[in-house]
């Protein structure tokens, strides 16, 4: 089965060109091709992970590629470990069930076929992401998903918020991107590899270590804060959302800003050489998760609170990544795609049902969409992370892993940020689902075709919690996985972080459901806080700043030097140019015996170098 | 002796008629200047023992170069104002490059050994060789014949029709 | 004193020398095109030359072609020479420089 893992990611890519190249005529099929590609790819990868499974380790297929004069090889390759084999089952299976979600969901669309092929384009991508065995090909389905990410957001590009939301993502993550690939570069020049395994070996040797390390680390995780929108550089999810929402569930919430995650993961030596650079990856995560939670309490659109809560959930990935909590991050990333893909699906369904993402304009839904209801329940107590759903086990392993790490300040922030996780997933569920309901037009379930997905993921995201410890030790064998963490078996962790989600339940409660406290004059009473969030920490706006006032200006000068210096060297070696030809144009008088005369004097010139370089012709001169 | 007489004389006749030819402002007279130096050439060809090509010679170049050369001046009315200068202001330079060459030529000939005794070459052994090594670059020649037939007449007769 | 290879190949370096100067200097483009065909005339007599002293048939067959090529040079340039007279009215070479910039 191992050698046959190459067949994963070409399903999909193969499906991705037949409907893409057959266009419209395909349109009715189009997804049910796509779909089942990727189901096979879904049997595929469950059946590499029950090998993996049987022999644990790591296995590494590799077939040569680029060899360059200093003898460093670039391999095409795919690396299959328990790692990878879990990344592989998380993007297949949730690719699937947004697939066929989506033949529900986008089945009015006239551009479905394009939709399919895009959709199974970046499932290729992804797979071949987590397959890769070596950062350049790594970098190469990077982009890829990159490429997909943005023609998804930009799916419906008639529309201008979607087509400017699809340019920022492409360039905010370009940003990020720019480091991550200075950082492969780097680390080929030193180490003079790329292969990850290779790579690994040599941290273990010492060969990278001290400022460098710090510096390669830090340069790779630009790549993983441009992906998996870390702050500063998370503007672009939010706006991401103006893509279709099954789009918004695959990639911005479940598998693509994973990626980032991913690839920490995947480079966790690189990362563990450094301990600046882990210092500074589980602050940034931190400082995020709580960032996020925060401008997720005071959004109207149920997308973006979403969205804010994919970025606060993401930092707690990386915050445990940071701690050393290999297994914890890579169990919260799983955990994290089923029950976020269940809460866009949801959303999705909610506003294929009501056609607004105004929280303000639904409101009582739970009478007419009953088992949206039920399954937006299950993945907000999943996010909330109440016992006995999915997110409590994997919150509760980041949260010992920071512990772990003895870092009490980011135990204390990831307690802070679940009690605000549930504050708002709540504040949300109550004002679409509880209440009167906002409009007199009757919403209706979902088809069964967008309702089975979601079924599907429900049973995941209640369910996967029970597969905690044997998931940790599965991963263990990975490469590049550090030594299990001591074990924790206090109970005041766990305690503490339900007590989190229960105080946020309750808070929403009593404001939202009960009316208990006024939402508005909580409002009131915390204005200057409140408009501070509801902006989003001007954080947008700064930017906007920095690029009129000191990008413009610094381009400006840049321009004046290129049009007059750089552009006035090239013409003045044009002028140069034309003054010599003009000069030597004059001996183009155009007069034939000229030319015939020169051109018998060159003869003779050359006659004459000869004789004078050949002394038995000249032997008779003397 | 007498043919080292007639080579002495008959090269000198050329050399004498070329120089008339190059410096003559008549151009009529140049072109009889070459119908002699053609003539003086063949006489030359004949103290080889050459006789064919001396025929040949007086034929292509007499009989048809110079009655070539005469209809020119005569299609470009250059016979009626033979006082323009013959030569153009580069004269110096001229005489110098080509005085240059027949030194340095010259020279070399002069440092190869000298060869005496002709040889005898017959008719029978040129023709063979022309019809069987060499019927390539002869059935060449006849096709650059043809074309220089084809291309004079379309130059010369322009586009009046 | 005999006669050798010698005396007929500088005799003709001579003539070649002379059309050559004629080829430089003629200001008439007949002028000109006599002076090649006087080239021409040197190099036929050094072919012949050659072949006779050293009993080679190649040098004649050589002096056919070269005479050949010449009658047709002769044809095709007198051609362009009453070419050009009808179009410039003139076959001053002075005069003639098309082939400029």
């Amino acid at each position: 089965m191992l050698e046959h893992a190459w067949i994963i990611p070409a399903l999909p890519i193969a499906a991705a060109a037949l409907v893409g190249l057959l266009g419209r005529r395909i349109n009715r099929f189009a997804g049910w091709i796509t779909s089942a590609a990727i189901a096979g790819s879904l049997l595929l990868a469950l059946r590499l992970m029950w090998d993996v499974l049987a022999h644990p380790g790591v296995k590494e297929i590799t077939l040569p590629w680029l060899q360059t004069a200093g003898g460093l090889m670039i391999q095409m390759g795919m690396l299959i470990d328990p790692l990878s084999s879990v990344m592989l089952v998380i993007v297949t299976f949730v690719s699937l069930m947004v697939q066929v979600y989506s033949l529900g969901y986008m089945a009015e669309d006239e551009g479905i076929g394009r939709y399919f092929a895009f959709l199974s384009l970046f499932t290729f991508s992804m797979l071949g992401l987590v397959l890769s065995n070596n950062l350049i090909f790594l970098y190469m389905f990077w982009e890829l998903v990159g490429l997909s990410s943005y023609l998804l957001i930009g799916f419906w590009y008639k529309k201008p918020e979607a087509a400017n939301a699809a340019k920022k993502a492409f360039v905010v993550t370009r940003f990020g991107d720019m480091g991550f690939l200075i950082g492969i570069l780097v680390v080929g020049y030193f180490l003079n590899t790329f292969n990850i395994l290779a790579l690994g070996d040599a941290v273990k040797a010492g060969k990278l270590a001290g400022g460098l390390a710090t510096a390669v680390a830090l340069l790779l995780f630009c790549g993983a804060m441009g992906k998996s929108g870390q702050f500063p550089l998370h503007i672009w999810l939010p706006d991401a959302m103006e893509g279709p929402t099954p789009v918004s569930a695959l990639i911005h919430a479940a598998t693509m800003v994973a990626a980032g995650v991913f690839m920490v993961a995947r480079l966790f030596p690189l990362f563990a050489a450094s301990e600046t650079a882990m210092l500074t990856v589980s602050y940034i995560g931190g400082f995020t998760a709580i960032f996020a939670a925060t401008i997720a309490c005071v959004q109207d659109d149920i997308k973006r609170i979403l969205a804010y809560s994919t970025l606060s959930q993401l930092g707690y990935m990386v915050m445990a990544l940071g701690c050393g909590g290999y297994t914890a991050g890579m169990f919260h990333l799983t955990t994290h795609a089923a029950f976020k893909a269940l809460l866009f699906l949801a959303a999705g369904s909610v506003i294929h049902a009501v056609h607004t993402n105004d929280i303000w304009k639904m409101g009582g839904l739970c009478r007419s969409m009953g088992i949206t209801t039920a399954v937006m329940l299950i993945a907000s107590l999943a996010l909330a992370g109440v016992f006995p759903f999915a997110g409590f086990f994997s919150k509760d392993e980041v949260l010992v892993s920071t512990f772990l790490a003895g870092r009490m300040d980011l135990l204390f922030v990831g307690l802070l940020t679940a009690l605000l996780t549930s504050f708002y997933i709540f504040r949300m569920f109550f004002v679409v689902f509880a209440g009167k309901p906002a409009t007199d037009k009757h919403a209706h379930e979902a088809s069964w075709v967008m309702t089975i997905p979601m079924l599907l993921l429900s049973i995941l995201a209640a369910g996967l919690g029970a597969a905690t410890a044997p998931f940790g030790h599965f991963l263990q064998a990975s490469f590049g996985a550090p030594a299990m963490e001591t074990e924790y078996h206090g109970r005041l962790i766990p305690a503490l972080a339900t007590l989190m989600a229960v105080l946020g339940f309750a808070w929403a409660y009593l404001v939202y459901l009960q009316k208990a406290v006024s939402a508005s004059l909580l409002m009131r009473r915390f204005l200057p806080i409140y408009t501070l969030l509801k902006n989003k920490y001007y954080i947008d706006e700064m930017y906007q700043w920095a690029v009129q006032r000191i990008m413009f200006v610094v381009s400006r000068a840049l321009a004046w030097f290129d049009r007059n210096i750089v552009d006035g060297a090239v013409n003045g070696v044009a002028w140069l140019c034309r003054l010599t030809g003009d000069g030597l144009s004059r001996l183009q008088q155009g007069r034939l015996q000229t030319y015939l005369i020169m051109f018998v004097a060159g003869v003779v010139i050359i006659i004459m170098v000869v004789l004078a370089s050949n002394p038995t012709v000249l032997a008779w001169m003397k | 002796m007498m043919t080292t007489v007639s080579f002495y004389l008959l090269s000198a006749l050329a050399v004498v008629s070329a120089l008339f030819l190059v410096t003559t402002r008549n151009l009529l007279h140049a072109v009889l200047a070459l119908a002699v130096a053609s003539l003086a050439v063949a006489g030359v060809m004949l103290t080889l023992n050459a006789e064919f090509l001396a025929l040949v010679l007086i034929l292509v170049y007499v009989g048809a170069v110079v009655v070539l050369g005469v209809f020119a001046v005569m299609l470009t009315g250059h016979f009626k104002k033979p006082t323009l200068p013959s030569s153009n202001e580069l004269k110096i330079i001229a005489v110098v490059v080509s005085l240059a060459l027949v030194t340095l030529l010259g020279g070399v000939i002069l440092g190869q050994p000298a060869v005496t005794g002709l040889k005898e070459v017959s008719l029978d052994t040129v023709g063979k060789l022309l019809l069987t090594d060499y019927v390539l670059p002869f059935e060449l020649v006849s096709i650059v014949l043809l074309a220089a037939l084809v291309g004079s007449i379309v130059i010369a007769r322009g586009k009046e029709d | 004193m005999t006669l050798t290879l010698t005396h007929y190949l500088l005799a003709s370096t001579v003539l070649f020398g002379v059309g050559i100067y004629g080829a430089f200097s003629r200001r008439n483009a007949i002028g000109l095109l006599l002076a090649i065909e006087l080239i021409m005339l040197a190099v036929a007599l050094n072919f012949t030359a050659a072949s006779n002293f050293l009993g080679t048939a190649g040098g004649q067959v050589f002096a056919v072609f070269v005479i050949t090529v010449a009658a047709a040079e002769a044809a095709v340039g007198l051609a362009l020479i009453i070419a050009i007279y009808r179009n410039q009215k003139d076959v001053d070479l002075d005069k003639l420089t098309l082939l400029k910039w």
